[in-house]
C-alpha cells in the first residue's frame, strides 16, 4: 500500500499503522461526541422551577400537580415560543384605548431566525436576546451563567432601569431605550443597528413574557394556596373516574376565572405605565458651576449623614465599600424564601436543579466609576435616589412631607450634584496620589463637563 | 531518532504537475474567502436570508439578478455571495479533477482530487439541508465540515506541489510530524467546541454552555503548548518549508487566543469593574462593524491553525517518508 507517502516497509507514518487506527477512531468518537452533545431538545416555555420550590416550602406540599394544571392553561392562552398568542380576554379601560401588544409583533419576534427579501426579519427574540435571557425569557439562556450580573429574568415583572415609580412596571419608551443604548457595565448589549421597527416588536416581545411568567407565578401561588384548587388538580391527576372528569371541569373553570382576573391586573399595570412616570425638573441651578459646587458640599454631608444613609452601603466615598449582605429580589424566591441559605453549598443544589442561578451577593456600585447602568443624567440619578431600584435593596429615600424627617426636593438635587461629580473626584484623587505636582482639575469644573457629556 | 534524509530526486515532473498543483492551490486560496463568508453569514445571522435551494428566490443560482444581489439587503448579499463562491470552489474542484485524470498516473493526487469534489458537493449538501429543515444543528455541522474540507485542499495542495520529488533536505525526526498531526486533530476538536459555542440550540442549558466553555479554554491551552512544541520541534528542521511556517504558527496561535477574548468581549463584555476598569464602561454594538469582524476572524483563524497544521503534517510526512523510501 502507498498512499499519501505511506510506505509499509519503512513505516513512515506519525504512529505504527494500529495505533494510527486505533488514535483516529478515538479522535472520531470524541469528534462525534462533542458534535452532537448540543442537539436535541425543542422549543418550549419552562415551568417556574425556583418559585415552586419557595410555594412547596411555604406550603409544604408537593405542588406539581398545580404547576401542570397551570403550565397546560399557559400553552393554550399564551401559545409556544414557535407560535405566540395574546389570550384574548376582556380588555381594561386603558387596552381599549390603545391595545397593549400588537398580535402581529409578536409573530414576527417570535419563532425560527429568518428574513425576507425585503428585509423584514423574524424571530428577532431568538436572533438577539435569547442567548441570555432564555426561551421563556427567565434570565436563564445558555450565556446567564458567565455574566454579571446575570441577564434579567422578566418573569416576575420587575425592572430595574425605568421613568416610573419603584412598583410600576417601566414604559415601552424606557424599555426601547434600554435595548437601543444597552447598559453601560453589563453584558446588555446596544441594538442600535435593530430596525427601529424591530426594536418595538422586541419590547412587545419582552412584556409578553413578562405579563405570561407574572400570569404563572400568581397563578401558582393562588393554585398553592386554594385548597380547593389543588384538591381538584390532585382529583384530576389521581383520579380518571367520570365523577372527577365533572370535578377537572369546575377546577378548569375556576383556574381560568383566576388567571384571567390576574391577567387583567396585570396588563392593565403596563397600560397604565405612562401614569406612574416620575416627572423630573431639573433645577436651572444646574447649569451654574458655583452653585453646583455649593451643592455638591451640602450633597457630600447628606450622603454621608442618617437620613439618606447613602454611605453605609455605597461607603463614605461612594466607591461601594459599604456593608451590604444581601441578594437579589431574583434568586430569593428559591432561596431565602424557600427555607435555602444562599450559602449551604449542599441546601442549594435543590435551588440549582429547579433551575436558578448560584446567588450571588449584591454589590453596591462604585458611584466614584462614573458608569451608570441606569443612566447618568441627572433626572435618571434623580429617580434613582427617590424610587430606588425595584428587585434591589437599594431603597427609595424618604421625602418630605410624607416624611418630616426626609430629605426636601432641594436637597434630593445636592445629592444628585454630589453623586454626579463623584467621577470627577475620584480622577482628582488618583491625579492628587500620582503626582503632586500635576495639575488636577476641579471637581465642579470636571462635572460641568461631564453633565455636558451625558446622553 | 532518524538520521537526516539525503537529497532526493523522484516522482512526477514539475511539468507533469503543472495544472494540478495551480488548480490545487486556486482551490485553497478559494476556499479560505469562503470560510471568511460564511463566518459573517453566521455572525450576522443570514443564514436563513434565502429561504431556497440550490436557487435564489426561485432563480437560478447564477441567474439571479445582480442588481438585487448587490443593492439588496445586507443578509442577502452575504448568504447569496456565499452560494456564488461555494460554486465557484466546487467548479475549480472538477476542474482539478479532470487534471488529475489527464496528467496524474499517480493514484494518490487522482483519489486526493476526487475527494476535494465529493467534500465540497458534500459540503453544498449540507448548506442546502440547513436551509431546507432550517436546522442549527445542520448549520453547525456545516460550520465544521467547511475547515475539513479546507484542510483537505491544503493536503491536496502540498501533494500536488511536488514535494519530496524533488532535490530537498527531508525531516530530522519523526517526532515533528507526529506533533503536527497532533497539533491539527486538537485544534479541529477545538473548532468543532467553538462551533458549539456559536451555533448554541436556543434551548440549551447554562450547564451545556459552561461546559463547552471549559473544553474551548482546555483545548486552547493544548492546542499552544502542541504549536509550541512543533515550533520548537520546527527549529530544528534542515528544511526552511517545515521550519518558518511551524514557527509562524505559534504566533497565529496567540493571535487567535487574543481574538477568542476579543470574540467573548464583543459577545458578553466584561463587567467585573474591579478586574477591568478599563473595559467595564464598554457597551457592546450588537453586529456592529468591529464586534462582528473579531467574532468572525476568530473563527477563520481556527480554520487556518487547522490547515497551517495540515500543510506541516503533509509537508513533513511527504519529505520523510520519501526521504525513508529513497534511503
Amino acid at each position: 500500500m502507498q498512499f499519501l507517502g505511506y510506505d509499509r516497509k519503512t513505516r513512515w507514518l506519525p504512529l505504527r499503522p494500529v495505533d494510527w487506527t486505533k488514535g483516529l477512531g478515538c479522535c472520531l468518537v470524541g469528534w462525534l461526541v462533542v458534535l452532537l452533545s448540543g442537539c436535541g431538545g425543542q422549543a418550549e416555555f419552562e415551568s417556574n422551577g425556583t418559585f415552586r420550590l419557595r410555594l412547596e416550602a411555604e406550603t409544604e406540599t408537593d405542588q406539581q400537580a398545580g404547576a401542570e394544571a397551570v403550565q397546560e392553561l399557559l400553552a393554550e392562552w399564551f401559545g409556544t415560543p414557535d407560535q405566540p398568542r395574546w389570550p384574548e380576554l376582556g380588555k381594561s379601560e386603558a387596552e381599549n384605548e390603545k391595545p397593549l401588544l400588537d398580535p402581529q409583533r409578536l409573530v414576527s419576534a417570535a419563532g425560527r431566525q429568518y428574513s425576507d427579501r425585503d428585509d423584514n426579519h423574524f424571530g428577532l427574540y431568538r436572533e438577539h436576546c435569547n442567548n441570555c435571557h432564555g426561551l421563556t425569557g427567565n434570565g436563564r439562556g445558555p450565556t446567564a451563567m458567565f455574566l454579571s450580573p446575570y441577564p434579567r429574568d422578566f418573569r416576575p415583572g420587575w425592572f430595574k432601569y425605568k421613568s416610573t415609580k419603584r412598583s410600576a412596571k417601566p414604559t415601552k419608551e424606557d424599555l426601547l431605550a434600554l435595548i437601543r443604548h444597552g447598559i453601560p457595565g453589563t453584558s446588555m448589549p446596544s441594538f442600535a443597528v435593530v430596525e427601529e421597527n424591530d426594536l418595538e416588536a422586541l419590547v412587545e416581545y419582552v412584556i409578553y413574557l413578562s405579563v405570561r411568567g407574572e400570569v404563572e407565578r400568581e397563578l401558582l401561588y393562588e393554585a398553592a394556596h386554594d385548597p380547593e384548587l389543588l384538591e381538584g388538580v390532585h382529583g384530576r391527576i389521581s383520579d380518571d373516574s367520570s365523577d372527577s372528569v365533572v370535578r377537572v371541569i369546575e377546577v378548569r373553570s375556576t383556574l381560568e376565572a383566576k388567571a384571567s382576573e390576574i391577567f387583567r391586573t396585570v396588563t392593565s399595570q403596563w397600560s397604565d405605565a405612562n401614569e406612574s412616570v416620575v416627572q423630573v425638573t431639573v433645577p436651572e441651578w444646574f447649569d451654574d458651576q458655583a452653585k453646583v459646587a455649593a451643592a455638591v458640599e451640602r450633597g457630600r454631608v447628606i450622603f454621608q449623614g442618617s437620613i439618606a444613609a447613602c454611605a453605609s452601603c455605597h461607603g463614605k466615598t461612594g466607591a461601594g465599600n459599604g456593608l451590604v449582605r444581601d441578594y437579589d429580589e431574583w434568586t430569593k424566591d428559591g432561596t431565602v424564601r424557600a427555607g435555602i441559605e444562599p450559602t449551604d453549598r449542599v441546601a442549594l443544589k435543590k435551588y440549582l436543579a429547579a433551575g436558578g442561578l448560584k446567588p450571588v451577593p449584591i454589590s453596591p456600585r462604585d458611584l466614584r466609576s462614573g458608569i451608570y447602568r441606569g443612566g447618568g443624567k441627572p433626572e435618571d440619578l434623580y429617580r434613582r435616589i427617590v424610587q430606588g431600584i425595584d428587585g434591589t435593596p437599594m431603597p427609595a429615600v424618604a421625602m418630605k412631607p410624607d416624611n418630616p424627617q426626609g430629605l426636601s426636593e432641594e436637597e434630593v438635587w445636592d445629592l444628585v450634584a454630589y453623586v454626579s461629580a463623584m467621577p470627577a473626584e475620584a480622577k482628582m484623587d488618583l491625579a492628587e496620589n500620582q503626582a503632586e505636582d500635576l495639575k488636577a482639575p476641579t471637581a465642579v469644573g470636571a462635572l460641568t463637563s461631564t453633565v455636558e457629556r451625558q446622553p | 531518532m532518524s538520521e537526516l534524509p539525503s537529497t532526493v530526486v523522484d516522482g512526477p515532473s514539475a511539468q507533469e504537475l503543472k495544472w494540478v498543483r495551480f488548480l490545487s492551490r486556486l482551490l485553497t486560496v478559494a476556499t479560505f474567502p469562503l470560510i471568511w463568508l460564511g463566518g459573517l453569514v453566521t455572525t450576522y445571522d443570514a443564514g436563513m436570508a434565502v429561504p431556497d435551494w440550490p436557487g435564489t428566490y426561485g432563480y437560478n443560482l447564477f441567474a439571479y439578478p445582480w442588481q438585487t444581489w448587490l443593492f439588496g439587503p445586507f443578509d442577502l448579499l452575504i448568504e447569496h455571495g456565499h452560494r456564488l463562491l461555494a460554486s465557484l470552489v466546487g467548479l475549480i474542484a472538477i476542474g482539478l479533477v479532470v487534471a488529475a485524470y489527464r496528467t496524474q498516473k499517480s493514484g494518490t493526487i487522482r483519489v486526493l482530487a476526487v475527494s476535494c469534489l465529493v467534500a465540497v458537493i458534500l459540503q453544498g449538501v449540507l448548506g442546502g439541508a440547513r436551509v431546507l429543515l432550517d436546522a442549527r444543528t445542520v448549520a453547525m455541522i456545516h460550520g465544521c465540515f467547511g475547515p475539513a474540507f479546507f484542510a483537505l485542499c491544503v493536503a491536496t495542495a502540498v501533494h500536488c506541489s511536488g514535494i519530496g520529488s524533488r532535490s530537498e533536505v527531508g525531516v530530522w525526526g519523526r517526532w515533528f510530524v507526529r506533533i503536527a498531526v497532533a497539533t491539527a486533530l486538537a485544534s479541529y476538536l477545538q473548532l468543532t467546541i467553538g462551533a458549539q459555542l456559536r451555533h448554541i440550540l436556543p434551548w440549551a442549558s447554562p450547564r451545556f454552555f459552561l461546559t463547552m466553555v471549559h473544553l474551548h479554554l482546555t483545548f486552547a491551552g493544548i492546542v499552544l503548548l502542541l504549536a509550541i512544541s512543533l515550533a520548537a520541534s520546527g527549529l530544528r528542521q534542515p528544511n526552511t518549508r517545515l521550519r518558518v511556517p511551524a514557527i509562524g504558527l505559534v504566533g497565529i496561535v496567540f493571535l487567535q487566543i487574543a481574538l477568542g477574548l476579543g470574540t467573548w468581549v464583543a459577545n458578553y463584555a466584561l463587567p467585573w469593574e474591579d478586574l477591568t476598569p478599563w473595559l467595564s464602561a464598554y457597551v457592546i454594538h450588537a453586529k456592529g462593524y468591529w464586534e462582528s469582524l473579531i467574532v468572525t476572524m476568530h473563527m477563520a483563524t481556527g480554520s487556518l491553525i487547522i490547515a497551517m497544521a495540515v500543510m506541516l503534517s503533509t509537508r513533513g510526512w511527504l519529505l520523510g517518508s520519501k526521504a525513508a523510501m529513497r534511503e
